[in-house]
């Protein structure tokens, strides 16, 4: 079996399958494009925006989602469907991890373009904000309420006269 | 007799209100949509005549007003005549909320939004006292950028991100950002039993109205009318627009829609009972070109507006009961441009005129029709037509447990190219499953609540090399294991087995090894809404080994035989009459009426109901 080594922002060096890291557009792009040569041993793709913990979570989630079929192109996102309640048990078992961790691998998602584990670390996240208050969704976040009084009282002004008949 | 009486629940409540609030209880008091509890109310002036004082004057009637303040007479004209009147309790402006019908000629009233309430700042104080600071900087700020947190928010219904945008000044500016990005709204995909209020949707409709090209709105998730006031103020780029079970029996609600027909391409009113004539009108004077698709499926719509409509690639008028031939005839001689057309269901077309729609109507790609017009003697001359349409790629014929869909299908031409075909209801007979068989091309078989589905069918669907889709849902007699054989089809990408007998989970656990045996193939779909299958199965191992390649959905088909069936429907709407569910303004506007008991607004909660 192909394999290919993927360099980590703290210079950790993994070596994975060649189909588990061909789930990253990134990395697709990357091998086609910049002309690295898939049979050399020595070549490796360095990373430099994510770190070695998230890395080994992200090849862990490749590995076991290699043979997924890929969604096909024709929904457009017309048709999208929001469902957030969808996530398989396995995916929630992964990404029972803390704030931190959860948001590096939306992030990690993101730049190595892999659509499935970009959705689904948002939809975790999204079923984090759903139902809440804005004070609920401050403590979960810890996020401080940064409205200056005039600030508030202009969001104010923005939410009300909403029955004039 | 009286425990029956519409307004019972309505008598029962204010008393209970009013004991309450006599007694200042802080049990009843109304709430925002947030859940903090009325304290302060927004007034704006409509009598300019009137002076702060005598403001004060009528709203201290209810309680201790603690603060108050009107702009009259203020230079800047978007705050004039507008302010808020603070209570000392909440059952004191409640008090005031409920009779804002006394002094409607000189004031409007409102509860004030969540910012402004006393509680809600007190709250977010004491919180700030109480809680221990983490002055770590949040990490979902710190670590996600602009183009992560707009994908978390493309997973949120706009209610929720609307909670987000008052969290901080970096969601404030993302949500506003988010909302101008939102092509697609549907008013209905609100998760959970929860209906969204007026206010919630105003809020909304208000921030991303003017880029949504395609807008859904169903009665269901609102129990009021008014909502669809808003379309015509806010949606003025809508292209798409979808209204479900409402009521469109306003001559006002047309008149405003006017400007927005114009631009529309597909309309879509089906199942909206009672239609105004006005909105037939609005046909007749403008020039409503660029509508490509229209769907007045089981309205009151008459014949006479076909001859306005002849530009259409796609009608849709089944279930029309004041449509007959007389109209249909010369709107298929005159429309050219036709391409779908569906007739389903509609009582007042007969077999002649339908033979003659179809010599007109060669050009189709997709036909609707039903029984109720197709006869035995009839369906001998209406078959040659179907046949010599070349183009037809999509036939439903609902068949109601009469042999003469079985007459139309006996002599269905061997080079059909058919893709889709629905024959849901009435008896699978063995003329049914050979016209199936001829059907080379059909990629979609629907034939939901059929009887006597024999396993015969089963042999010839296992060997069509392009199936994808097959609806069985609430098929008597049919065998678990015979249907078991279909999923061999590698091509087949959803099967709706709900409401069908018979099937465990024993069924799904045997139907994954033979997925698994059949690799490579498409993910599949399957409904399975009331069977005996329960969510016990995806905790199985079993279930875990095929899971990238079958998605088990509860869904359940919808049985619309019956759809002649009023006093069905009426059923429905009693069962739904569930208190809990009413929203704020219509508690107001009930309560403020009760003792007058205007018939007109009793009617129209009636109505709501």
């Amino acid at each position: 079996m192909q394999t290919i080594k993927l360099q980590s922002s703290d210079n950790e060096i993994f070596e994975c399958d060649l189909a588990v890291a061909k789930c990253s557009a990134t990395i697709r792009t990357m091998l086609e494009d910049l002309g690295i040569d898939e049979n050399s041993e020595d070549e490796v793709v360095p990373l430099p925006n994510v770190n070695s913990a998230i890395l080994r979570k992200v090849i862990q989630f490749c590995t076991y989602h290699k043979d997924d079929p890929v969604p096909s192109s024709t929904d457009d996102d017309e048709n999208k469907e929001k469902r957030t309640d969808d996530i398989t048990s396995w995916d929630a078992d992964f990404l029972k991890v803390d704030q931190g961790t959860l948001f590096e691998l939306i992030l990690a998602a993101n730049y190595l373009d892999i659509r499935s584990l970009l959705d689904v670390t948002c939809k975790t996240v999204a079923n984090m904000i759903k139902g809440k208050t804005p004070d609920e969704i401050r403590k979960t976040f810890n996020i401080k309420n940064d409205f200056t009084p005039a600030e508030e009282e202009q969001v104010r002004k923005e939410n009300t006269w909403c029955e004039e008949k | 007799m009286f425990r029956f009486h519409p307004n019972y629940k309505f008598i029962q409540l204010h008393k209970k209100l009013t004991d309450a609030i006599e007694k200042g209880s802080n049990l009843y008091c109304l709430k925002t949509e947030d859940g903090m509890n009325i304290r302060k109310i927004f007034i704006k002036i409509l009598d300019p005549t009137i002076k702060i004082e005598e403001v004060r004057y009528l709203m201290a009637i209810y309680g201790e007003i603690v603060d108050m303040r009107i702009n009259i007479g203020h230079e800047r004209v978007r705050m004039k005549n507008r302010g808020y009147v603070t209570y000392k309790r909440c059952c004191d402006a409640t008090k005031a909320l409920l009779s804002r019908k006394n002094f409607q000629e000189y004031f409007h009233i409102n509860a004030a939004d969540t910012w402004l309430q006393p509680d809600y700042i007190g709250y977010t104080l004491m919180l700030n006292v109480n809680e221990k600071i983490d002055n770590n900087e949040s990490e979902i700020l710190s670590i996600l950028d602009d183009d992560c947190l707009l994908h978390v928010m493309s997973f949120l219904e706009p209610n929720d991100v609307f909670m987000l945008k008052k969290v901080c000044s970096k969601f404030h500016d993302l949500a506003d950002y988010y909302f101008r990005t939102i092509k697609t709204l549907s008013l209905t995909t609100v998760t959970g039993f929860k209906r969204m209020t007026l206010l919630e949707a105003k809020l909304i409709c208000e921030k991303v109205g003017k880029n949504v090209t395609r807008l859904t709105i169903d009665s269901e998730k609102f129990n009021n009318q008014r909502i669809l006031s808003l379309i015509p103020k806010y949606f003025l780029n809508v292209k798409h627009l979808k209204l479900v079970g409402f009521r469109l029996d306003s001559k006002e609600f047309w008149c405003q829609m006017k400007k927005i027909l114009l631009s529309l391409e597909t309309l879509d009113l089906s199942d909206n009972s009672l239609i105004h004539e006005s909105f037939m009108n609005c046909f007749k004077k403008s020039k409503i070109i660029n509508l490509k698709s229209l769907n007045v499926s089981n309205s009151n719509v008459i014949g006479d507006f076909l001859e306005n409509v002849l530009f259409l690639n796609k009608l849709d008028i089944s279930g029309c009961r004041n449509i007959n031939g007389r109209h249909l005839i010369p709107y298929t001689k005159g429309n050219k441009n036709l391409l779908s057309l569906n007739i389903g269901r509609c009582p007042n077309i007969y077999g002649r005129a339908l033979n003659e729609m179809l010599i007109n109507a060669q050009q189709l790609t997709s036909i609707t029709l039903n029984n109720y017009y197709v006869d035995e003697d009839t369906s001998r001359f209406v078959i040659p037509n179907i046949n010599s349409m070349i183009n037809l790629k999509e036939l439903s014929i609902h068949n109601l447990n009469y042999p003469p869909c079985d007459q139309l299908l006996r002599t269905i031409n061997l080079n059909n190219s058919i893709e889709i075909l629905d024959i849901s209801y009435g008896n699978l007979t063995l003329t049914t499953i050979y016209a199936i068989s001829t059907m080379k091309k059909l990629r979609k078989l629907i034939m939901n609540f059929k009887t006597a589905v024999s396993d015969d069918l089963i042999d010839y669907l296992v060997n069509m090399e392009h199936l994808e889709e097959i609806h069985i849902a609430g098929c008597s007699h049919l065998s678990a294991e015979n249907v078991l054989r279909l999923f061999n089809i590698r091509s087949l990408k959803f099967i709706d087995i709900s409401c069908c007998y018979g099937f465990t989970n024993d069924f799904i656990f045997q139907a994954a090894t033979l997925i698994i045996e059949n690799l490579p193939r498409e993910r599949l779909i399957i409904h399975v809404g009331l069977t005996e299958i329960d969510h016990i199965v995806i905790q199985h191992a079993v279930y875990e080994n095929v899971k990238k390649y079958i998605y088990l959905s509860w869904k359940t088909a919808k049985n619309t035989e019956h759809d002649y069936d009023i006093d069905d429907e009426n059923n429905k709407t009693e069962n739904q009459q569930e208190f809990m569910l009413y929203n704020l303004d219509d508690i107001i506007n009930v309560l403020s009426n009760i003792d007058d008991c205007d018939p007109k607004i009793v009617a129209e909660i009636k109505r709501n109901l």
